[in-house]
């Protein structure tokens, strides 16, 4: 149970780790954001999970289910308010005139690169 | 110039951590020998307070009831400071020559429903930690601040007419002075039974189903922390309000 | 820790939210319980999808993020028009685009969906699947 808890905190860091790298590497502020937002959500509650398998390998009295419940509620909040955040943000770049770097914007700027 | 700010800096950050580490000033972390630890008072606080007043969390003990004078001020502060702003801030218009402020945006509907999910939980949360000042942490303020934020969540989301037709300038004016009444009227109601200004335990002789001071002042303490949480919820609504319309209280933001 | 006083707290407390608060969460009426449970029963078979679709996505994002040249990633917008008609269903479905493969809702209104895709691969794929089984939840086929 442990090694499961384990793993499945590993791979929420996994996760965030290509979260960071994509936030880094990607060339706008949309592409951005949807390293973000999405790299946050799996990551934890992932985390999130394993918390709560270690938590019940410890021993299940009263209050571990009480820690269960309550982990499970900042689990739910996470998955309604992190796609939330995201468009809220998006919206507000979109808004404010910030064109997103499309297919058609790109093809000139590779023909810059090869000429150069 | 970079190089000096540099230099500047790591001196600065140097001495420092000189000074936290490795002088004798300061006592290492959560050691029981600390001065704050050896004090006599905070000793008969760790002793006493669950024989005096049932309450297994000390530190809402102290603030409610041993420190319960500080803590009504601490309330009239924050009813003061909601009072102040709204004397600065708030303009009333007269006559129809103002412009009239609209929102510029329509109210997103992801943003909204997940609002209209997340708002009562909120509120919810926010008489949990309320109710469970006495054992876990939490209390008045705490919870007044959450419950300031699900309204003001509710004027981010829509706009702020939506939120004052929830709760009105006046309700909140109304509620924030409840809040201070309800505190000190826990204080005379034990100055007339003949005790002190906010000396709870004598309560128990007018409070059905309490036999003991020390619940009375357990219950008491509950009583104050909603009278505060009714202040600490409509100032910081009103003053979100204030400051965000420029004193208008109409649409706007 | 169970006692009749915090039991009695808890029962107020949740009175006082539904006073101040039940039309939030319920805002039209005009739904029996039953078919409330039932979409809710639906909706909770749908979230498992959705995990899945979440972990697809993170995978997807990961391989962009590490993958030495950006060949596949193809940022554009994609416009369309949704058949869900009630604004709830409208609303899970924006958040799920949100959530899954490579696209994320800008902006919603009435029927018309704006996405932005970061890849070809997941802009095809729009609305789709997901529309359909959203529709299936709220029996808006």
């Amino acid at each position: 149970m442990e090694i499961v808890a384990a793993t499945l905190i590993l791979l929420g860091i996994v996760f965030f780790f290509g979260a960071v790298i994509g936030l880094l590497r990607f060339p706008d502020f949309f592409t951005r954001m949807h390293a973000a937002g999405k790299g946050d959500t799996l990551s934890t509650v992932l985390i999130i999970g394993g918390f709560i398998l270690y938590n019940f390998s410890q021993g299940g009295d009263a209050a571990n289910w009480n820690v269960l419940v309550k982990l499970c509620f900042i689990a739910i909040f996470i998955m309604l308010t992190s796609p939330t955040s995201t468009h809220a943000l998006m919206k507000a770049g979109y808004e404010s005139g910030n064109d997103p770097e499309t297919l058609d914007d790109e093809e000139p700027e590779e023909k810059e690169e090869n000429v150069s | 110039m970079k190089k000096l700010a540099g230099i500047v800096v790591f001196t600065v950050g140097l001495i420092l951590l000189y000074g936290v580490s490795s002088l004798d000033d300061f006592p290492s972390w959560g050691t029981p020998d600390s001065p704050a630890n050896k004090s006599p008072l905070s000793q008969y606080f760790i002793k006493n307070t669950i024989v005096d007043t049932e309450v297994p969390n000390m530190v809402t003990a102290v603030l409610a009831d041993y420190r319960g004078y500080d803590t009504m001020f601490e309330t009239v502060v924050i009813f003061v400071a909601g009072l102040g702003i709204f004397a600065v801030v708030r303009v009333f218009e007269h006559g129809g020559a103002s412009r009239v402020v609209t929102a510029d945006t329509k109210p997103d509907i992801i943003i909204t429903n997940t609002c209209r999910l997340l708002i009562p939980l909120i509120q919810l949360f926010a008489l949990y930690v309320l109710a469970h000042g006495h054992s876990s942490p939490g209390g008045g303020f705490q919870g007044g601040v959450i419950m300031g934020a699900s309204f003001i969540l509710v004027a981010l989301a829509w706009d702020l007419d939506i939120a004052l037709k929830r709760f009105s300038e006046k309700q909140a004016f109304i509620c924030s002075g409840i809040g201070i009444l309800i505190y000190a009227g826990f204080g005379l109601a034990s100055v007339f039974l003949g005790e002190e200004f906010l000396n709870y335990g004598i309560i128990h002789k007018i409070l059905p189903g309490v036999d003991s001071p020390e619940m009375a002042r357990y219950y008491a303490m509950l009583g104050v922390e909603i009278g505060v949480m009714f202040t600490v919820t409509s100032i910081m609504f009103l003053i979100y309000g204030l400051l965000a319309t420029r004193g208008k209280m109409t649409a706007g933001l | 820790m169970i006692d009749l006083f915090h039991l009695s707290l808890g029962g107020i407390s949740c009175a006082i939210v539904t006073w101040l608060s039940s039309d939030f969460l319920f805002r039209n009426d005009c739904k029996g319980i039953g078919t409330r449970f039932v979409e809710a029963g639906r909706f909770l078979l749908y979230c498992f999808w959705l995990l899945w679709q979440i972990i697809l996505a993170n995978i997807h994002v990961l391989k962009l993020a590490l993958a030495s040249n950006n060949q596949e990633m193809r940022p554009q917008m994609v416009r369309f028009r949704t058949s869900l008609r009630s604004e709830f269903a409208r609303y899970v479905f924006a958040n799920s685009i949100t959530l899954t493969p490579g696209t994320v809702t800008l902006s919603v209104e009435g029927d018309k969906f704006v996405v932005h895709a970061i890849s070809q691969k997941v802009a095809d794929e729009l609305p789709g699947e997901m529309e359909k089984r959203v529709a299936k939840i709220f029996d808006q086929e």
